[in-house]
């Protein structure tokens, strides 16, 4: 099932994501930073379900719950005390809040990077780098390939010297050191003596000739530009009315009463943020797909 | 069109005054299947490599190769690069980038094509090798058969006129091998590509060939069509008498005339010829060896499943006897190689019992079970060698032993000795052949002295001659009480030097018996020997078993 918004032109995807951490980065006003983390949830819920769920019981909540009370216990600034603390400090309810939506905050952006993960595959990330340097974006895909099989390597060999008993029986740290050098040491002779098979396949299939080109898949269509040009809009929108919306938490909490510029802002401030969401859904009751 | 003309090609590798290549003449047509064979150091890779510009060895050469029609001065990089395609033999590391799609473009983005232009070639490849399914998947997801279709794929994307493989099937279980070949097969029938292709295991792609180039030396001693090959070549060399596909070798061992029979058809097709009204005899002798009542390991009700997947084991039940060679056998994924890790402690029994010699392999301590009880030969020699020299290897194996060093060297020694690799013990592991080193490898699995050995597809990537060897090796431990379990896709050499043969399936052992009855109730999963003879000789499984029937017979 290829639809929705992962399969967009990586520009995009990546645009969008700019914007989105941006504004998570430079956004003070709590309705902003709330909007941004509630659609950051719900999106990833929509990408990874389950693993989601885990992820914001298990993490988020305690993180933003952990940075609030930490905040209200270490700043002492603000005019509200809710009450004076053992050693004499205020606690404040400024403190408190702003620990709060600091904790919003950061859980929004770790949201919004677990969306990227799942969107910007690692093949979108190689042609990004390709449109600056093929060669870079050579690299990168070796490299990728390289990994799982230095793993796979690994665990051979620790099997194999397990299994001519090399190293089951050494006690302590040097002998530990020892044997671990030694299979480090296998690994660099074996895979410096395959890789020459690495480079008689790439001599032999071309590399090296004059021209070579980098290999993409992506089709920039009219809904990629108008997505582009959205997230870009919504990221200048974020820099020019950030002194409009802006909310301060120190001496007091000072939200600006909103008018209708701003909550215009804020609708399409939220429109957008919800623009992955709303592709994935539109697009799946298009192609009437059911999971 | 001619795609090779050489003449008089000789080459040396630098410091050495023998040729590896020795005054070679040859010439190559367009859309000819051509097979290159002969035994490890014969210089076959050489002339594969002297074919394809890029790869080209460092080293002296004189002599002419005229490559598509030009001298090798105008035959640019680009020339080579468009119009031959090379496959290695490496599964793993001929792959360059990480996912299907990018491999397959990687060639034709070296050519400097546009994005639209591969986009198509893509297309078109993955319809032909039905890779759809593969495109979007990393290349670490794919089994050894599927990277080494990718990589064939990928060469041929490039639309290369003529395509050389250095053994490429000799990292594959059987069924991907001919599944592969068949491929091979295709692109030259339908497509019209020239195939140059060097193999040790020659059952299957003998009958597909044009010719047969035999190399010995540095020399062609015969380029012929296969059934042609001169009774003279066939008496005098060794690697021929014994590599040949089995119906060849029964033709020239019972020295008929006529012509040779290439395929397993043709080869039952002889001897129903030749036994037409004179079969008498139908049962052969059976050397079956007396194995000892003691058992030397028991699987009882195992069951295992890896992370994330079903059970692979799902109770299997098995015994192996003392001082017997027994092996494993059945299809990819069945769970041999899951089974022997078992056995071997590698992997954890968590669901049913193992017993090593009547105790439970979790009342072992790890030292006492690896030292003097069990030992694994690695499927990947390399995975065992990190000395400058063979013999710092075979040292750290016993560094942390109670020996004196006297007793050390000595058993390094005899160990060396029986194994023999006395004559390459100061070179460095990776300036060996890989005979050789898998003959260190298993030096250093003895230097424990075990009681149990475990071998997981130890003929892989062998020729037969040294498959010969290294089964006297296997025969010879075992008689002195040695127990042997083996994972093997080979009937033949199971056949041949086994005592007993199980079948795995499924997570089960459904059929376990010594090899004559093993193989003689197999349909399929049976050997060449069994298969030419099936309906004349029911329970004859090996060579010399057919052999010594056809002989008995024709005597009368």
């Amino acid at each position: 099932m290829k639809i929705g918004f992962k399969y967009l032109h990586p520009f995009a995807d990546l645009m969008f994501f700019i914007f989105s951490f941006i504004l998570c980065l430079i956004a003070t006003n709590p309705l902003i930073l709330i909007i941004s983390f509630v659609s950051g949830a719900v999106y990833d819920f929509k990408l990874q379900k389950k693993k989601t769920t885990a992820y914001i019981l298990k993490f988020i909540l305690p993180l933003i719950l952990l940075i609030t009370v930490f905040n209200g216990l270490f700043s002492h600034y603000g005019v509200t005390v809710l009450f004076v603390m053992q050693n004499g400090n205020n606690f404040t309810l400024e403190a408190l809040v702003y620990g709060l939506i600091s904790g919003i905050r950061i859980a929004g952006m770790l949201l919004w990077l677990d969306c990227f993960n799942e969107i910007i595959t690692s093949e979108k990330i190689i042609f990004i780098f390709g449109r600056f340097s093929p060669r870079l974006a050579l690299i990168i895909s070796m490299v990728l390939r390289f990994i799982p099989l230095i793993r796979a390597q690994s665990s051979e060999i620790s099997n194999a010297e397990k299994g001519i008993g090399n190293g089951v029986e050494v006690s302590g740290f040097i002998g530990k050191i020892r044997s671990a050098s030694r299979r480090l040491s296998i690994l660099v002779s074996w895979t410096l003596e395959k890789g020459i098979d690495t480079s008689d396949s790439m001599r032999a299939r071309g590399y090296g000739l004059h021209g070579r080109t980098s290999y993409n898949d992506y089709v920039f269509s009219v809904k990629d530009a108008l997505i582009t040009v959205i997230s870009f809009a919504a990221l200048v929108l974020t820099f020019v009315s950030d002194r409009k919306l802006s909310a301060s938490y120190n001496p007091i909490i000072d939200i600006p009463t909103p008018d209708a510029v701003s909550v215009i802002l804020i609708i399409f401030f939220a429109s957008v943020l919800l623009m992955p969401l709303m592709i994935d859904l539109w697009e799946e009751k298009r192609w009437s797909i059911t999971k | 069109m001619v795609n090779y003309k050489i003449k008089n090609l000789s080459f040396f590798y630098p410091d050495s005054n023998t040729p590896a290549l020795n005054d070679i003449n040859l010439e190559i047509e367009q859309g000819e299947f051509i097979v290159v064979c002969g035994k490890s150091g014969s210089g076959k890779s050489t002339l594969l490599r002297m074919l394809k510009p890029e790869l080209t060895p460092k080293g002296k050469s004189k002599g002419e190769i005229i490559f598509f029609e030009k001298n090798k001065n105008d035959f640019s990089q680009r020339d080579s690069a468009r119009n031959i395609g090379f496959l290695l033999q490496n599964t793993e590391y001929q792959a360059v980038t990480h996912s299907v799609r990018s491999e397959l473009a990687f060639g034709l983005e070296n050519l400097g094509l546009d994005s639209k232009t591969i986009r198509l070639r893509i297309a078109e490849i993955s319809a032909y090798f039905s890779l759809e399914d593969l495109l979007d998947k990393k290349i670490s997801e794919l089994s050894g058969g599927q990277k080494q279709f990718v990589c064939l794929a990928s060469i041929v994307a490039m639309n290369p006129k003529a395509i050389i493989l250095d053994e490429p099937t000799s990292q594959l279980d059987p069924v991907s091998a001919s599944a592969f070949l068949d491929t091979v097969r295709k692109l030259r029938s339908e497509n019209g590509i020239t195939i140059i292709i060097s193999e040790h295991r020659l059952e299957n792609v003998i009958p597909l060939a044009d010719r047969i180039i035999i190399m010995e030396d540095g020399k062609i001693i015969s380029d012929c069509k296969p059934e042609n090959i001169s009774k003279d070549v066939f008496y005098k060399n060794e690697f021929v008498k014994k590599s040949m596909p089995l119906p060849m070798r029964v033709h020239s061992h019972l020295g008929l005339d006529g012509r040779m029979p290439l395929s397993i058809a043709q080869g039952h097709k002889m001897l129903e010829h030749l036994m037409a009204d004179k079969l008498k005899y139908t049962i052969p002798s059976k050397e079956v060896r007396e194995l000892s009542e003691d058992n030397a390991i028991q699987m009882k009700n195992v069951r295992y499943a890896y992370e994330n997947s079903g059970y692979v084991l799902k109770g299997i039940n098995l015994t192996v006897k003392k001082g017997s060679f027994t092996a494993l056998m059945g299809a990819n994924g069945a769970g041999k190689t899951t089974a022997l890790s078992l056995m071997s402690g590698i992997l954890e029994c968590k669901s049913g019992k193992i017993k090593i010699f009547e105790k439970s392999i979790k009342k072992y301590k790890p030292a006492e079970l690896y030292n003097g009880m069990l030992a694994v030969l690695p499927q990947k020699c390399e995975s065992l060698f990190a000395g400058n020299t063979v013999r710092e290897d075979l040292e750290s194996v016993l560094k942390n032993s109670d020996l004196s060093k006297e007793e050390r060297e000595k058993r390094i020694e005899s160990i060396s000795e029986f194994t023999e690799i006395k004559s390459f013990l100061d070179r460095h592991p990776y300036d060996i052949s890989g005979g050789e080193m898998q003959r260190a490898a298993l030096a250093m699995v003895l230097l424990k002295q075990p009681k149990i050995i475990f071998l997981d597809e130890p003929t892989k990537g062998m020729d037969n001659l040294f498959k010969i060897k290294f089964a006297e090796k296997i025969k010879e431990l075992c008689e002195g009480g040695v127990t042997v379990v083996m994972v093997s896709h080979d009937t033949e050499f199971c056949a041949e030097y086994c005592d007993e043969c199980a079948m795995i399936f499924d997570g089960l052992c459904v059929l376990k018996e010594n090899k004559y009855d093993f193989f003689a109730q197999n349909f399929f999963y049976t050997t060449a020997a069994n298969k030419i003879s099936r309906d004349i000789f029911p329970t004859a499984v090996t060579q010399g078993q057919v052999l010594e029937l056809c002989k008995k017979n024709l005597q009368n």
